[in-house]
């Protein structure tokens, strides 16, 4: 049986926690709604290092996602703190008796360990959930509401360039097929319905590649391929695509004059040559060579 | 009608068709138990659905993924308006009053999972095995509307494991064609479903055991597992890591209800673990080797179990047992089966074959590998609690602190279940194609997100109120309750 005394503790308790922090609560909600989104993406700025234009994007970012937990979750907090307060007779009680009951279910031999478990499980637990949100709140300048295709999320640079020289450059109902010593996978995963067709070299398949090139995986070139197997499928584009140092032809990275033109664009550099070689043929010009 | 809300509606007809499932089963009650299976039914039924149906010839897409919601949402509110207008001529018996700790769980449960599905929604799918494994199957059998579908096919298309089970390309499938395209951000809903699912099965099966207060509060403390969210790799993910900790977790916990040898247990328990072990064989080939541990750990238990002393007991449990043990091992054996025709038909291009490689000589061969992955499990497991929480220390303490109940039937099974699923991984290291370190450094976290559940329910079994001291040798038929 709960005791009235610790019941009225409880339900002061209860006021006071749900008072100061429906304040607060709704002095952030007031600053979320009094400032436009600038104000707070102006602070992110302000707060990453300087010339470093990858971590300003962060920041930025950063104070816009901010800028909606002030807007949004700040006045649910908000309310459920005034709900709290307004209910805390009713609330009160249950806290109170759902302690007791923890208590009561904890009790016997080695209460001690139990009790403690449960207490560290919660604390890890919480530790964890504001850990989630902030990592949410440093995900939403990559990510915000764009999808997949728009982000290209966790694609190297090098991956994401051919994906969109591929994208446009090739029709959704074509068959690409690849040589290649790259793992291909996020190339078909974002270029379907072109579906993505590439012979692996048996001594590739378990192997996870490395970031920059860190491991170089065996692979076969276009011209160790028979015919038969780079027409098996009936592609309608032939793609040679290595980055790896064993693959690389540096007196080929020019010879696609199209996807030079791409690359040179994108990154606004009429002398830019990219470091890996890319060519894109269509399947009937490469049968006449 | 935006795609937004066309994937909301594909998600309430997935527990609509679940809800529908839990009804025939008999699980009429509106309780915690009832809709967390009903989630998660929903979830494997829809994707085994068309999975059947594909393979007989059916043409998937927008006509059979939106009549099979219809038809779900329909039957749903038919019962509902049929129970209403039942509940005005009968006079219901008033249900268990439910203790506050319950209600107080109950109230931070629904706050977890509403987290886990604003911010499993927050982010497009962006990891390596969700897209290069399962989403990209997702889109092709989006596009190409059948599993027999020749891309699937060809060993050079460009996709890692193409032997790898259908269940969650499926039900990603069965959402992209309520949405009309492929939006692999939205269809990233039925991952923290089956989180809710997970937890509510638990809280409503340990608080049949040992009292709602508890049952809430063991849910509580697995919803409260980091490794299983918020970390990126858990229910917030397109990974296949979760869902089979859920279907991993859900079988180990019926076939641990049914070794309760409970009244309320029985062909309905047996037929569930089928169910959801069948399902695990369907998520990720590791499904495989849990159905064996699963079976090795229900024999091991039975013959060890204290229960178990008197040949009359063992004789005695046998006999009860083997209808739903039949059940059990029929539901999977049927389903398997069906998903195994379909397997031999795929490539075998970067599978690992882990079966076909286990011979006794490389086993003692490769003998040496366990000096280092041992040690790494039991890292991973211990040491690096501040990253994956405490589970692993919970389940020693709990198995310390009540070594006498582990010598139950039940208690045993959970353990043998352990014990077995990590040392499936350990073998999994030693017959790999590949590079040990890498292999199982990169990959044991993610495996242990599997084993979670059953931890915490070896945990929430060990300390839960003591039972009544004599056990129900007997179960009840499928009942209505």
């Amino acid at each position: 049986m709960t005791s009235p005394p610790r019941i009225e503790r409880c339900q002061s308790i209860i006021a006071v926690v749900a008072v100061v922090t429906g304040v607060l609560l709704s002095l952030v909600t007031c600053v979320g709604w009094l400032f436009p989104v600038e104000v707070f993406q102006d602070w992110g700025f302000r707060q990453a290092p300087q010339n470093d234009p990858y971590a300003q994007f962060e920041f930025v970012g950063r104070g816009e996602a901010v800028w909606w937990m002030c807007c949004f979750l700040a006045p649910l907090g908000a309310a459920a703190c005034g709900f709290l307060f307004v209910k805390r007779v009713n609330v009160a009680p249950v806290v109170v008796g759902a302690i007791e009951e923890i208590a009561s279910l904890t009790s016997g031999r080695f209460s001690v360990v139990r009790r403690l478990a449960v207490l560290a499980v919660i604390l890890i637990g919480v530790v964890h959930l504001v850990g989630g949100v902030w990592q949410r709140v440093k995900d939403w300048p990559y990510y915000r509401l764009n999808s997949g295709e728009t982000v290209l999320p966790n694609v190297s640079e090098s991956n994401r360039e051919v994906i969109r020289y591929l994208q446009q450059s090739t029709p959704e109902e074509a068959t690409i097929f690849i040589a290649s010593d790259q793992k291909l996978y996020f190339l078909s995963y974002y270029l379907w319905p072109r579906k993505v067709v590439h012979r692996m070299h048996p001594d590739a398949e378990h192997l996870i590649p490395r970031a920059n090139q860190g491991r170089q995986l065996a692979a076969y070139r276009l011209n160790e391929l028979s015919e038969g197997v780079v027409l098996q499928g009936q592609p309608d584009f032939i793609v040679e695509y290595f980055e790896g140092p064993d693959f690389v032809e540096p007196e080929r990275h020019t010879e696609d004059a199209r996807w030079l033109h791409f690359t040179r664009e994108n990154h606004r550099d009429a002398n830019y040559t990219p470091p890996f070689l890319f060519t894109l043929t269509p399947t009937a010009e490469w049968k006449s060579r | 009608m935006s795609h937004v809300l066309r994937m909301a509606i594909g998600a309430i007809g997935l527990v609509a068709l679940g809800r529908c499932l839990t009804l025939l089963l008999g699980m009429k009650r509106d309780d915690a138990e009832s809709w967390g299976v009903s989630v998660v039914l929903g979830i494997l039924g829809t994707s085994w659905g068309l999975f059947l149906y594909s393979f007989v010839g059916g043409t998937l897409g927008a006509v059979v993924s939106w009549g099979l919601t219809i038809f779900s949402i329909t039957l749903v509110a038919v019962d509902y308006v049929r129970k209403t207008q039942n509940r005005k001529q009968e006079v219901q018996p008033r249900p268990d009053p439910p203790s506050e700790l319950a209600v107080v769980c109950t109230w931070i449960i629904g706050v977890l999972i509403v987290g886990a599905l604003v911010q499993s929604l927050l982010t497009p799918q962006r990891f390596w095995d969700e897209r290069a494994i399962f989403a990209i199957k997702a889109k092709v059998l989006w596009t190409e509307k059948t599993i027999h579908s020749p891309v699937l096919r060809n060993p050079d298309f460009v996709q890692y494991h193409p032997k790898y089970p259908l269940l969650i390309p499926l039900a990603e499938q069965h959402l992209y064609a309520h949405m009309g395209g492929v939006h692999d951000r939205w269809a990233k809903v039925i991952f923290p479903m089956m989180y809710a699912g997970l937890v509510l099965a638990f809280s409503g099966v340990l608080g049949r055991h040992f009292g709602r207060g508890w049952g809430a509060l063991g849910a509580l403390l697995l919803a409260l597992t980091p490794v299983l969210m918020p970390y990126e790799y858990g229910f917030l993910s397109g990974q296949a890591d979760a869902p089979m900790g859920c279907f991993h977790g859900m079988a180990v916990l019926y076939l641990w209800d049914l070794l309760t040898f409970r009244p309320e247990s029985g062909m309905r328990s047996g037929l569930l673990a089928g169910l959801f072990a069948a399902s695990a064989v369907f998520t990720k080939d590791e499904g495989i080797a849990f159905f064996m541990v699963h079976c090795a750990a229900v024999g091991l238990a039975l013959l060890l179990g204290r229960s178990q002393s008197s040949p009359r007991g063992l004789v005695s449990k046998l006999h009860v047992l083997a209808k739903p043990a039949a059940l059990f091992l029929g539901t999977v054996s049927l389903l398997a089966g069906v998903w195994f025709l379909h397997r031999r038909t795929l490539p075998d291009t970067t599978e690992m074959s882990y079966f076909g490689r286990v011979s006794v000589s490389l086993l003692i061969e490769r003998l040496p590998t366990l000096g280092w992955s041992i040690p790494h499990l039991l890292s991973r497991m211990l040491w690096e609690w501040r990253t994956w929480g405490i589970q692993w220390w919970l389940v020693l303490a709990a198995l310390v602190t009540e070594f006498r109940k582990c010598l139950q039937t039940s208690q045993q099974f959970l353990l043998w279940n352990l014990l077995g699923t990590v040392a499936a991984l350990l073998v999994a290291g030693m017959v790999a194609p590949a590079e040990l370190e890498e292999h199982l450094g990169g990959s044991t976290h993610r495996y242990l997100i599997q084993l979670v559940p059953v931890g915490i329910l070896f945990v929430a079994s060990q300390w839960g109120p003591m039972r009544p001291a004599t056990e129900n040798v007997g179960y009840g038929t499928v009942t209505a309750e």
